[in-house]
């Protein structure tokens, strides 16, 4: 039974640690790079910033809630740390993800309405029509027009 | 940890919580008129979440622990999808601001979506 349990254990810790920290690089590369290209252009960014804090709060949201399971699964792997108290602990923030990611979403949405009506990002992702024209070029044609 | 689920209120609840926070995310984008990308992909992701507390809630009672490992490859398939989402998102803005084109976004965000939910299974099953 033991051994089962640390079997489980060592599945999701196993299969869990290279998709998180490949996310959490691609996500803060992707970020860090869109900021160095729009500053590379000289283009203001709010709009912009206010989808990148978006997206490294939802990186952040699935950090935090699954950092804990993941370090306790960890703890129990390498040093046969066993706590029925701490396990439920952890799994009240892995229970609050979805949660999480709801407010992140409200809060967003009412951040944006009340800040920044009519985005730039906003109006690049909200009409398929505009699509073919990536925000940099859209941001050339009307600076040139 | 994945499979072996307490039932305790201390872990009903959050599930609980997460669950009702998802239908009120589906309640409120079937209500919103015009659907941006930008909300609909963030709307697979709900869904996502919504699976994994709801795998987690019903294994709390008893009944459904008869199905324990269909559950735990659910819970693992979206809690994949969604460690995986944030990536593909902030990759997907990178290719949209930063001059590579995207012609069509809407179906761009549905194969990115489906692949991600293969490659989620994919890593759970094997």
């Amino acid at each position: 039974m033991v051994n089962s349990e640390k079997y489980e254990q060592y599945i999701f810790v196993g299969t869990l640690v290279a998709p998180l920290i490949t996310s959490l690089f691609l996500t803060t590369y992707c970020c860090l790079r869109t900021i160095s290209v729009l500053k590379l252009f000289a283009v203001k960014f709010d709009g912009v910033q206010n989808t990148i804090n978006n997206l490294y709060l939802y990186a952040v949201v699935q950090l935090v809630t699954i950092l804990p399971a993941l370090i306790y699964s960890s703890l129990h792997i390498l040093g046969d740390v066993k706590d029925d108290l701490a396990d439920t602990i952890v799994r009240i923030p892995l229970g609050l993800a979805g949660f999480a990611n709801a407010l992140v979403f409200f809060f967003s949405r009412k951040m944006e309405k009340t800040e920044s009506p009519a985005s730039d990002l906003q109006e690049t992702l909200t009409h398929p029509e505009s699509s073919k024209m990536s925000y940099i070029d859209s941001l050339k044609e009307s600076s040139n027009a | 940890m994945d499979v072996d689920i307490v039932t305790t209120p201390a872990t009903i609840i959050p599930q609980a919580i997460s669950t009702l926070s998802g239908l009120y995310f589906f309640y409120s984008y079937f209500r919103t008129p015009y659907k941006s990308v930008g909300v609909t992909t963030i709307f697979y992701l709900g869904i996502s979440d919504f699976f994994m507390h709801i795998t987690l809630l019903a294994l709390s009672f008893p009944y459904f622990k008869q199905y324990r490992l269909e559950f735990s490859v659910i819970f693992n398939t979206a809690l994949r999808f969604s460690i995986f989402w944030v990536a593909s998102m902030a990759i997907f803005m990178h290719r949209a601001l930063t001059g590579q084109r995207i012609m069509d976004q809407k179906r761009y965000l549905r194969l990115t979506s489906i692949l991600l939910f293969l490659f989620a299974l994919a890593s759970t099953l094997g």
